[in-house]
């Protein structure tokens, strides 16, 4: 390769040599510089049709790697030119091309027969050079020998040509029958044909001299010598002919002898030349052979080695359970271990298997996934691992992992993969439980809020869980978590004795349990509780630590919130009886002031600060009550306020008021109950004193009603008989009663029915409330009831009366009844004389009860009496002008007493009177 | 018909016709020489002792000597009578002896009689001629 770039550079440089050589012929020509033309005087010129030749074979040369077209038209131009040429001397014509351009002066003095017109020999040799440079491209070997041919041609030509000049034998550079060639003519023609010899290096004598071998060596040592030695003596002989120094045939016996001489010289040292390289070939296939016998002892050595690993080797992969595959990529086998073939594919023993044989250890939907990562790894030559699930020749499913390595040969081609099989079913499994406790794990720590983080002693690594992430207030992907990285987060302030419990615990202790506040790098301030273990190694060094966080911040803001409440209570309730309460949900810890301790009877020295020792104190029969109600306060079901009763140490029995507040987290768990208890003995004792005083009372009112009734009852007998008594006396002594008696007896008879009156009307007063029920009451149809029932006054005295709507109430009927009936018979009994009586009964809807309305336009009532009239017995008008009992409003300030109600009244002197009463629809 | 000094009146204070009517008889038994006015309650009372609503006159009423004076009554009781009673001028209650005249047996009443300056004497009813007699006795002729 390089040497055809060589050769191709010489044959370019050859080109350029003769444009310039030609370029200075040519200015020759022009300017007659002999020089330039025929370089001495007497020798024949080079003409300049010939320098045109060469100019244009010149660029031919320079061109004709650049373009193969450009260098066959100027080999076909030279061609031409000195085809031209050629034909003139052939059939002796003269087309005058010869001295188109210049005349041969010099060609004319010569007394040439054609002045300017080149040698016969020179046109030979440019077709010669022009027809095999325009065939050079050729791959036809038989053209490139003929090309070479005419090459060497020319290259002889130009020697005679040489030989001519130098032996004076012009017949020599003329060959007689044609016209003389120049010297310089020759030169470059010698030159080119060197040159041109070179485009096909390897034929011809070209091919003889360009060689390696012994043949080639010996060419190239004798060719140039010899050619040398001859032409020296030739020169020699005609130089001692010329002079006359020897004999013509003493010369021709010393140039023969010397020839001979010089032959056997030069051949000598060629051969001995040769015998040496012989030698030397002799012993280098000598030493290869022992060699070849020195490496074939090694190799057997090396196998039986081998064989011998690779039994070792297949013990022991036999027994850890690893299958080994080695894939020669050129084969296309995989040779494969005992445990490979038997227990993943069924076969006998380990051997060599075709490829796809071994392909059965895999499920055949993984076979696309392997071959992808197979290939990728022969392409990086990078290791390959990939797990795959298999099915056993027993039909079991298994899960595989392969771990492929790519070995190359020298030139970097990858030539084998050795892969390792591994059986991490079981593996799989582990790590599938380790995944779900890990799972669980994670789930409850974050439910519970605690973190989690475990410490590599030897990297200073920690690991941490999402929780943990919360609580720190970072994000564990972006970072990697150190020890340092932990303690950068603590509190200055807290960072001393952190590190100092740190300590301790690498030191001595197996656990260890702090708080202390962290500056998340958000920069909030949060307080964790922290508590570790160090698990140790067998030597008991520290290995790792494993802790947990719990961010406690909100329960110390709580804690400090109820310390606060406490405090603030404490100042409330001292002095007064009441004892305080603080119980720690979470810790069961259990705060009583001095005066819960009297409350329960206990000494200070008595009380346990337990949850317990209240329980304890609490009456065996209210217990379960008590506790239920806290169970349901710190559930937040209930309120905790409740009674209950403690039995002192004593056995004295004491009644306990108790109330509490839960205090909860952010999340609403409990953390604390706070509350307070005091002695409600007394209160309760007077409770019951009233209970068993209400209880008499009542009794006593309903004799007393009793008795009312009775004495109501009774007391019309004697009334009756005076009545009749006085009517006897009157019949009897008619004539005889004088005005006095007669005035008497109206007196008497008067008396007798007023007191019928008032025991009639004391008995309905009475009888408000006794004996019935309540039940949905119509107004509307009880007014009109009522109204009916008093038709003979409401005639007599003309009254309008105007209902509006009325609801229907629950009330007690026979009660509501004598109301409308008691208002109504005032309204028409207190009229104006000489006014119709006007009477509008309206009812309003109000919040909880209804609001009754009686208007009248009668005589009015003086404001000062607004309350008196309501009172029993009260009365405000003489008997003689108003007949009354004073009982009517009494009994209905009864009535609606009755109905939880109010009655009152709106009224001016002789502007009629509005009696308002309300009904609780609550009854 | 007895003239006694000083008693040229009683007044009788009650709202009940039948009980005026028996009182006016019992004191028209003793057979004195005075004037027996009868009013229907308190207020009438203290307009006659005034001489003003019902009783103005321009010429002055005799002064009762004794007031009977009945607790119970319509428009102003006996009690309410006494508290304007107190406010009025020495002339126009001098020389009166007011007695209480009552049907109660309530022993609150008869305590708040006796506390009180205005009432001289607290009498059951009915008046009878015996305690009418003692009642002047004790007043009137010393």
């Amino acid at each position: 390769m390089n040497k055809d770039k060589y050769f191709s550079s010489i044959i370019k440089w050859c080109g350029y040599l003769l444009i310039v050589f030609a370029a200075f012929n040519i200015y020759g020509w022009f300017k007659n510089i002999v020089l330039f033309k025929s370089v001495l005087r007497d020798l024949p010129s080079m003409k300049l049709n010939s320098a045109v030749a060469f100019l244009v074979f010149g660029i031919a040369l320079v061109v004709r790697k650049k373009s193969v077209f450009l260098g066959r038209i100027f080999a076909a131009l030279v061609f031409l030119i000195s085809a031209f040429s050629l034909v003139q001397d052939l059939f002796d014509v003269n087309w005058g091309i010869d001295e188109l351009i210049v005349k041969d002066l010099d060609g004319k003095a010569m007394g040439l027969a054609h002045p300017g017109r080149m040698a016969v020999s020179t046109a030979i040799c440019f077709i010669l050079i022009g027809s095999a440079l325009f065939f050079s491209n050729t791959k036809n070997q038989r053209i490139q020998q003929f090309n070479q041919f005419y090459w060497h041609l020319v290259t002889l030509i130009a020697i005679l040509a040489f030989v001519g000049y130098a032996y004076r034998v012009p017949v020599f550079y003329r060959l007689s029958f044609l016209s003389s060639m120049a010297i310089h003519t020759a030169t470059l023609f010698f030159l080119v044909s060197l040159a041109g010899s070179l485009i096909h290096s390897d034929v011809g004598i070209t091919g003889l001299l360009n060689g390696n071998r012994a043949g080639n060596m010996l060419a190239k040592k004798l060719i140039p010598s010899m050619a040398f030695l001859i032409f020296l003596l030739g020169y020699l002989r005609i130089l001692s002919h010329e002079y006359e120094l020897i004999s013509d045939e003493m010369g021709i016996a010393l140039l023969s002898t010397s020839f001979f001489i010089l032959t056997i010289i030069s051949i000598s040292i060629v051969a001995k030349q040769l015998n040496d390289i012989d030698s030397k070939r002799d012993k280098a296939e000598r030493d290869l052979q022992y060699l070849n016998s020195a490496l074939e002892v090694k190799i057997t050595e090396r196998t039986n080695e081998l064989k011998e690993l690779e039994e070792q080797f297949e013990f022991a992969t036999s027994k850890t359970n690893i299958g080994i595959g080695i894939l020669n990529m050129a084969t296309n086998k995989v040779t494969i271990n005992s445990y490979f073939s038997e227990y993943l594919l069924g076969i006998e023993g380990s051997r060599v298997i075709e490829r796809d044989q071994s392909r059965n250890i895999m499920h055949q939907d993984e076979v696309a996934r392997h071959f992808a990562v197979f290939n990728n790894s022969l392409k990086t030559g990078e290791p390959y691992e990939i797990e795959v699930r298999s099915i056993r020749h027993d039909g079991a499913e298994r899960m595989l992992r392969f771990n492929g390595h790519i070995k190359v040969d020298k030139n970097g081609n990858p030539n084998r993969v050795i892969t390792l099989v591994r059986d991490i079913t079981e593996e799989k499994a582990i790590q599938e439980e380790i995944r779900i406790s890990q799972e669980r794990l994670e789930i409850a720590t974050s439910k519970a809020g605690i973190g989690v983080y475990e410490i590599d002693v030897a990297t200073g690594l920690i690991k941490i869980n999402h929780t943990e992430e919360k609580i720190l207030g970072i994000k564990s992907e972006n970072l990697t978590i150190t020890r340092d990285f932990l303690r950068s987060l603590v509190h200055p302030d807290d960072k001393e004795y952190t590190q100092k419990a740190a300590a301790e615990l690498a030191k001595t202790q197996t656990a260890f349990s702090v708080q202390f506040r962290i500056i998340r790098p958000d920069g909030e301030i949060r307080n964790i509780q922290g508590d570790g273990i160090a698990i140790k190694d067998a030597r008991g060094g520290n290995l790792r630590y494993i802790g947990i966080h719990i961010d406690v911040t909100e329960r110390l803001q709580a804690e400090q919130k109820i310390l606060k409440i406490s405090q603030t209570l404490k100042a409330a309730t001292e002095g007064s009886k009441i004892g305080v309460w603080d119980w720690n949900v979470v810790t069961n810890e259990l705060i009583w002031d001095d005066r819960m301790l009297l409350l329960y009877g206990l000494k200070s020295s008595e009380f346990t600060g337990a949850y317990a020792a209240w329980e304890n104190g609490v009456h065996p029969v209210d217990q379960k009550d008590a506790i239920e109600l806290i169970q349901k306060a710190v559930k937040g079901e209930a309120d905790f306020d409740t009674e209950f009763r403690v039995v002192w140490p004593n056995g004295s029995i004491h009644y306990i008021k108790g109330n509490g507040i839960v205090q909860r987290d952010t999340e609403g768990k409990p953390l604390r109950m706070l509350g307070t208890n005091w002695d409600i003995t007394s209160i309760k004792e007077n409770e019951k004193q009233l209970l068993e005083k209400t209880k008499e009372l009542e009794l006593k009112n309903k004799e007393l009603e009793q008795f009312a009734f009775i004495a109501s009852h009774d007391l019309q007998e004697p009334l009756r008989t005076i009545t009749s008594l006085i009517h006897v006396v009157e019949s009897n002594q008619k004539e005889s009663i004088d005005e006095i008696t007669k005035k008497s007896f109206v007196y008497i008879r008067e008396a007798t029915q007023r007191m019928k009156n008032l025991i009639s009307d004391l008995l309905e007063y009475s009888k408000v409330g006794r004996n019935s029920a309540l039940k949905e009451v119509d107004c509307n149809e009880l007014i009109q009831s009522v109204q009916r029932d008093m038709n003979n006054s409401i005639v007599n005295s003309g009254a309008k009366i105007s209902v509006g709507e009325l609801p229907k109430i629950k009330a007690y009927e026979t009660e509501i009844r004598s109301l409308f009936q008691n208002i109504l018979s005032n309204a028409i009994k207190y009229r104006k004389a000489d006014v119709p009586v006007e009477i509008a009964i309206k009812a309003e809807d109000r919040k909880g009860y209804w609001e009754f309305s009686f208007a009248d336009n009668g005589i009015g009532i003086d404001p000062i009496y607004k309350e008196k009239v309501f009172e029993i017995f009260q009365r405000l008008h003489r008997k003689n002008e108003y007949e009354g009992t004073g009982i009517g409003l009494a009994q209905c300030k009864k009535i609606i007493d009755l109905h939880k109600g109010e009655i009152w009244l709106d009224s001016q002197v002789q502007k009629g009177s509005t009696f308002y009463f309300t009904i609780n629809k609550n009854l | 018909m007895k003239k006694i000094s000083g008693l040229d009146c009683i007044l009788l204070v009650d709202d009940d016709d039948a009980t005026n009517f028996i009182h006016q008889m019992v004191i028209q038994r003793l057979n004195l020489d005075v004037k027996l006015q009868v009013v229907h309650n308190g207020k009438e009372a203290l307009e006659y002792l005034t001489c003003t609503g019902k009783f103005t006159n321009e010429i002055p009423f005799p002064q009762p000597g004794i007031v009977f004076l009945d607790i119970n009554m319509p428009i102003m009781n006996g009690w309410e009578f006494l508290e304007e009673y107190k406010k009025l001028s020495k002339e126009q209650k001098a020389k009166i002896v007011i007695a209480m005249l009552t049907t109660s047996v309530n022993p609150d009443d008869e305590k708040k009689a006796k506390n009180s300056n205005e009432i001289l004497e607290f009498i059951n009813k009915p008046l009878e001629e015996a305690s009418l007699e003692l009642l002047i006795m004790k007043y009137y002729r010393r």
